[in-house]
């Protein structure tokens, strides 16, 4: 009888050191292209494969920013842009899916979002040793009219006026980190992250089967939190003044650029932060909502199916889209 | 009889030992190590919870580009840059995993792997 009962009160022995399992030790990998920071954490039982997965999505965003960038001086991007002014251009089905997409958010934005910016985002250089501020008339001389600047029957694409540059800024790396995904999921990776200059992917669940937490940055305090989303292969991407700037006689000059004024968006908001299941939706609706505004931001946001949203503004106030609740957004030190 | 009582105790101390050594390592912290990269290849690594006395360690780029970062004890900070912005140094001190702080015109990310059970996964900026 008292062994009987030894025996079975020694058995939790055998699972001892069970708490660190191989899936806790995740695959990491980082790479710098899109002028920023690109990491990939894999979760599974097998590190080979999670590191070929890895090293496959990279090698796909690798790919892909050969197409869009606008620094390298051979992408597809300065291609189009040296040389659609005399003649459509036919263009690559990648190049395709994000010219369609931004066209798409340019119209549900109501021009908030615009990827014809590319000589006004060159003028001001927010991001590079040559940041400055433009004179005024340099940046009306950029500004769109009412006339279409592009014509895009779905395979070729000619720019309409002359020094009308495309620039896919505000939602290549939203497209880059979905087709990550892509890679990560078709090599068999059912828990993971990507994260690409702040951009946030996730793939599947944590390894122990729970959300991921995903912290959103406090625009007025960049190094503390301002909250947090629970997601599960979702996308939470944040626009925020904070990112990119620089500062001459006092004033911050961010890179948010709002294509109707041709300067950085003073629209009351420091940062938006959206949740969707495409990180390209992410990227373009964080943009679009921060040159909006509070008001006609949360209205594009509810308008927007499976899109949720955290506004965050100058102020410190915080606005969330009614369905936020969905990924129990936990404000820190309300 | 006693012999078996004897027995019994020491079949309980023990399970209550494998019990707690199992909730223990599963709840105690995985380390908070810092993971400088340059150009995306790690070149420092150093657990933060092990740090007793701050130090600073330099980076060059190669091209005139000089970072100074700030290890102290639990936090890692850049504490001097010549990049044009000046943007890693205004990213102050990190002392869980999520945000990293960045240079970009120098290539450097400094990052902190693994914190406590409760930290957030990753943080979007």
């Amino acid at each position: 009888m008292y062994r009987r009962f030894c025996l079975i009160a020694l058995l939790p022995l055998l699972f001892c050191g069970c708490g660190r399992d191989a899936a806790n030790t995740p695959v990491k990998c980082t790479a710098e292209m899109m002028g920023t920071f690109v990491t990939v954490t894999l979760y599974g039982e097998n590190p080979d494969s999670l590191r070929q997965a890895a090293d496959a999505a990279l090698d796909r965003a690798a790919e892909l920013e050969q197409m869009l960038s606008p620094t390298i001086p051979d992408s597809e991007l300065c291609y189009v842009n040296a040389h659609a002014v005399e003649a459509p251009v036919s263009v690559s089905p990648e190049f395709a899916e994000v010219l369609d997409a931004a066209i798409g958010y340019n119209i549900c934005s109501d021009g908030a979002l615009d990827c014809t910016m590319g000589r006004l985002i060159a003028l001001w250089s927010i991001g590079t040793d040559g940041a400055r501020v433009p004179a005024p008339d340099e940046i009306t001389a950029l500004l769109p009219d009412d006339t279409p600047r592009v014509k895009w029957d779905g395979r070729k694409v000619q720019l309409l006026e002359d020094g009308v540059q495309l620039h896919f800024g505000a939602v290549a790396k939203g497209y880059i980190a979905d087709e990550m995904k892509e890679v990560l999921t078709a090599h068999g990776v059912e828990s993971g992250l990507i994260v690409l200059g702040g951009n946030v992917l996730t793939i599947g669940e944590k390894s122990d089967g729970i959300p991921w937490t995903v912290a959103i940055t406090d625009p007025i305090a960049p190094d503390s939190i301002a909250g947090t989303l629970q997601v599960s292969g979702m996308s939470v991407v944040t626009s925020g003044n904070y990112e990119r700037y620089f500062e001459h006689d006092g004033v911050r000059y961010h890179h948010i650029l709002d294509p109707g004024m041709g300067c950085p968006a003073d629209s009351g908001l420091a940062s938006v932060t959206i949740v969707a299941g495409s990180s390209l939706t992410c990227d373009a609706l964080s943009t679009a909502a921060y040159v909006l505004g509070a008001e006609e931001g949360m209205a594009l946001l509810e308008s927007i199916p499976d899109a949720e949203a955290v506004f965050i503004t100058q102020e410190g106030r915080i606005l969330t889209t009614s369905g936020i609740d969905a990924y129990q957004f936990a404000e820190v030190n309300p | 009889m006693k012999r078996n009582l004897i027995l019994a105790a020491v079949t309980a101390l023990l399970f209550l030992a494998a019990v707690g050594g199992c909730w223990l390592v599963m709840h105690m912290p995985g380390g908070m190590v810092a993971v400088i990269r340059q150009d995306g290849k790690e070149v420092y690594r150093v657990d933060l919870s092990q740090v007793e006395t701050p130090y600073t360690m330099s980076f060059s780029d190669g091209a005139g580009g000089e970072n100074v970062v700030l290890i102290e004890p639990g936090a890692i900070s850049m504490q001097s840059a010549n990049c044009p912005d000046g943007l890693c140094m205004q990213m102050g001190t990190i002392r869980t995993g999520g945000l990293p702080v960045v240079c970009l015109p120098h290539h450097i990310m400094i990052e902190i792997e693994g914190s406590t059970p409760d930290a957030p996964d990753v943080q979007a900026y």
